[in-house]
């Protein structure tokens, strides 16, 4: 029997230009998820960057049950490193490709 | 069901952005609506943010007046009992909990006491961002997580959102 975890899929549009696909802004994003979520809900939601792109918007997967704590996370962070920046949480979906659209048409 | 956010910046976000966020669209606190600890001149909707019962009482009565704004302020329960029979709401100001992570928890937990006395006499409730500039806007999934916090309960969230839109839908 093989294992799949299985998770959601969360599109994510910054207040401001930030380019997620660089590992610095990442590793800040995750510092602070693992600060506001706690060290048991962090690993339990494993938060990972799908895809990021230079105009904005990014894909994050987290284990299915943990996107709501994620979303919630997201509205208590409001710098990355010495940069205030909000986060909006524009959709939630089980596949990446419905987000591709909507992240498309935005 | 729509969805209807306060803001409180200088100046009023796109609406595009209000349909991305879940929202029908945003309204202004600065232009579009007052929040006010006194009555004065105008048409203009109001949202009273006073704590003083009689200028409360005084207020409550207009048909402009959409209720009063909770920065987690204990509210006495004759001004439960007159917001319930004037049909306004009691508003919960997220931004008061986003702003900053310092005594996140306690303000919490005066929110929630508020929500309790609130239940108790039957006062219907919304919650909005009051975001200052688009760092502290919030969609209308983060804002129902928050009054989630407040809650505890999915239908009482998703009711305190639409009670905002069902007051604010003519304006």
């Amino acid at each position: 029997m093989i294992f799949r975890r299985k998770s959601r899929y969360v599109l994510i549009e910054p207040s401001r230009q930030i380019d997620m696909s660089q590992k610095e802004s990442w590793s800040a994003l995750r510092e602070e998820l693992a600060k506001f979520m706690g060290e048991k809900s962090y690993i339990d939601a494993n938060p990972f960057l799908i895809e990021g792109s230079s105009a904005g918007n990014f894909i994050i997967r987290v284990s299915r049950g943990s996107e709501r704590q994620l979303i919630l996370a997201l509205s208590f962070i409001k710098c990355i490193g010495p940069a205030e920046i909000g986060f909006y949480t524009i959709k939630t979906s089980g596949t990446i490709r419905s987000l591709r659209v909507k992240g498309k048409k935005l | 069901m729509q969805y209807i956010d306060i803001t409180n910046s200088p100046e009023r976000f796109e609406q595009k952005l209000a349909k991305r966020l879940g929202f029908s669209r945003f309204v202004n606190a600065n232009d579009q609506i007052i929040i006010a600890d006194r009555a004065g001149p105008g048409a203009k909707p109001l949202l009273i943010q006073t704590t003083n019962p009689n200028l409360i009482f005084a207020m409550i009565k207009s048909p402009k007046a959409i209720g009063i704004l909770s920065n987690g302020e204990e509210v006495e329960q004759r001004v439960l009992n007159k917001l319930k029979e004037n049909g306004k709401l009691v508003v919960f100001n997220a931004y008061y909990l986003t702003v900053g992570q310092r005594d996140r928890v306690s303000k919490i937990h005066r929110l929630k006491k508020l929500f309790r006395m609130a239940g108790k006499s039957k006062t219907r409730m919304g919650i909005v961002s009051l975001a200052p500039n688009q760092d502290y806007l919030l969609s209308s999934a983060q804002l129902l997580e928050i009054a989630k916090l407040i809650t505890a309960d999915d239908h009482q969230a998703k009711l305190m959102l639409s009670n905002i839109g069902e007051t604010l839908h003519d304006i």
